[in-house]
């Protein structure tokens, strides 16, 4: 079988987002995605709240996740795995350690940067 | 029978001056078959095809491409790309089409009219993936109410389960001892019914392989399924809601289900719970990997054929023909082949009626034995020479001919070579022929017209096919039949 390419990253955590801090109960629902000048936008449900998240790069090559949230009225937790060889970085919200905390009106839009780091 | 006939009983000793006329012409095409070039690089694995409205081809190819056609302009464009071993299309208009994916049934959607879809909905993920091969998803199609309809593949003994998995698992049956095909993962082996509301339902199970489709004019849904383990040969079903068709590992998705393995069930018991096919396809002799079957609704473009089912045969150049009748009830009827060579490649996967009339095959192979491309048959207005149809009646069949047969063709007992066998239902992957008997032919009438022949055979017992080969037959204009076997599934007496 050809092999397509290298793979240089793997998310190996489940699924990042979470309205509270401990959340257990979320239900994710992929409802498909867009094309915006050739970058995918993926729209998925979390409970009763629109995501839609658009992938693009920047000029460093980095992997850059815009993030729009519908109708939020609470906090919202982006959590990421140690030790996975990537730096985040967000242009909204407050990290602790590899949690990133935003307000519901900062989960309206904003960005994670995925750059490859020396880790 | 409204057509005046004439009686002649068999008369074997005319058969010595009945020789055939050797010097007469070999059958002369009635359908060209046309290779349709593709874009450079492109590689021809075709998962599905169909038409706009105004006359554009539609092509959905395995590495993920939805590609558009013009046939006049033998121009094509690319309507969008990346997805995920489309192996069925539906299309609505030429901004909206829905393609069935490995992981997904899909809306894809040019919602700002550059010829390009952009919106890609996910219609419904509501079912099990295991990471499996041969886990393919089929359709959809759409029957009176709006409702959609997909069929989804049992797993292969021969392939992995991955870590992530989607859906509901059960390994029962994994892994696949004794070897079969197997549903780790919910509703694998089923059809599934989409409400417009987008919610999914069970609709019917116990399907190995169920690469075809089709919904007919009285909303009534059949499917093709492939020979292997619990299929002895290949078939075509009318599928029914709640029905069990034979092949048990779906069994473990059915609601409520708490008798564990269900290949361990007796299998008298399983044959009991299972509804049989309506025509049985001989390994071998008439299809050994059916796939999409179509209805002939061209009210003639494509030959006389109205009505008639042609279906896709992976493994031969070949193009199946079905005809279907109720008895006592059920359907049931005879199949044939329809085109064979004449240029037509292995491995169709997909057909297609064109607004012209002409039918479209697409091919795909996918590591196993097939084709590539796309070819065309166009109908070239000559009237083939072939059997137009096959009737059960309660002590022989009526064949009907699409041309008047020559003279001398009654009389020759041995142009009709009647056989009889049945296959088994059981695990074993396929099945031997059982029971096999010639089957003498004892008397012949024949319509005035001469298109309508009448043969009488002894006692017809049901759950058996009845073949019948004619070899020498021709037309009153000297053509010998285009498809000399036909092989009639009785599953129903004629009263």
């Amino acid at each position: 079988m050809p092999r397509l390419e290298i793979v240089f990253y793997q998310d190996r955590m489940s699924f990042p987002f979470k309205f509270d801090e401990d959340e257990s109960d979320l239900v994710v629902e992929f409802k498909g995605y867009r094309l915006i000048e050739g970058f995918p936008e993926f729209h998925y449900k979390m409970n009763d709240i629109y995501v839609f998240e658009l992938l693009t790069s920047n000029k460093q090559g980095s992997l850059v996740r815009r993030f729009k949230f519908q109708n939020m009225i609470q906090d919202l937790w982006f959590i990421h795995g140690d030790g996975d060889g990537i730096g985040y970085q967000s242009n909204k919200g407050i990290w602790k350690a590899n949690r990133l905390k935003l307000n519901a009106k900062e989960t309206a839009d904003f960005t994670i940067t995925m750059l490859k780091s020396d880790l | 029978m409204n057509q005046p006939w004439v009686v002649c009983y068999l008369l074997f000793f005319f058969i010595g001056a009945c020789q055939i006329n050797h010097s007469i012409d070999e059958p002369e095409g009635s359908y060209l078959v046309e290779d349709i070039t593709l874009p450079e690089g492109l590689v021809g694995e075709t998962g599905a095809i169909g038409f706009l409205p105004d006359g554009r081809l539609v092509a959905c190819f395995l590495r993920g491409e939805v590609m558009i056609y013009n046939h006049q302009k033998k121009d094509w464009s690319l309507f969008a790309i990346g997805l995920h071993e489309p192996l069925g299309l539906l299309i609505v208009s030429e901004k909206e089409m829905l393609v069935m994916q490995r992981p997904e049934l899909t809306r894809l959607i040019d919602s700002d009219g550059d010829g390009k879809a952009d919106l890609f909905e996910t219609v419904t993920d509501d079912f099990g993936m295991s990471g499996n091969y041969h886990e393919w998803n089929y359709g959809p199609v759409q029957d009176h109410s709006g409702n959609l309809l997909i069929s989804l593949n049992t797993a292969s003994e021969y392939g992995h389960i991955n870590e992530e998995f989607r859906g509901k698992l059960d390994t029962t049956l994994v892994p696949g001892k004794p070897m079969q095909k197997h549903a780790a993962v919910s509703y694998r082996g089923w059809i599934m019914k989409i409400r417009k509301d987008g919610s999914m339902e069970p609709f019917a199970c116990g399907f190995r392989s169920p690469n075809g489709l089709v919904v007919d004019d009285q909303n009534r849904l059949f499917a093709t399924d492939n020979q292997g383990d619990w299929v002895g040969t290949s078939k075509l079903y009318e599928v029914k809601k709640d029905h069990f068709y034979g092949h048990p590992a779906s069994l473990l998705w059915r609601d409520g289900w708490n008798q564990g393995d269900p290949s361990q069930i007796p299998v008298e018991e399983l044959n009991v719970m299972r509804t049989e096919a309506c025509v049985l396809f001989p390994h071998g002799i008439i299809a050994a990997s059916p796939t999409q079957p179509v209805f002939d609704l061209t009210k003639g473009e494509f030959g006389p054929f109205g009505g008639h089912l042609f279906i896709g045969e992976m493994n031969q150049e070949r193009i199946v023909r079905v005809m279907l009748e109720e008895v006592g009830g059920e359907l049931q009827g005879a199949c044939l082949p329809f085109l064979d060579r004449h240029g037509l490649t292995k491995g169709s996967n997909r057909l297609a009626f064109a607004p012209d009339g002409s039918l479209w095959v697409g091919h795909a192979e996918h590591f196993f034995i097939g084709g590539l491309g796309i070819q065309r048959i166009k109908y070239t207005g000559k009237t083939p020479m072939d059997i137009y149809s096959m009737h059960l009646r309660s002590d022989g069949f009526e064949l009907t001919f699409t041309q008047p047969i020559a003279d001398t063709t009654i009389l020759r007992a041995d142009l009709f070579q009647f056989r009889h066998y049945y296959y088994t239902y059981h695990l074993k992957y396929g099945s031997d022929q059982y029971d096999v008997q010639e089957i003498p032919v004892l008397a012949i009438d024949i319509s005035v017209d001469r298109k309508k022949l009448f043969l009488k055979i002894p006692l017809i017992k049901t759950g058996y096919i009845y073949e019948l080969t004619l070899p020498g037959v021709y037309s009153q204009s000297g053509v010998y039949l285009e498809n000399k076997v036909i092989c009639y599934t009785v599953n129903k007496l004629s009263e």
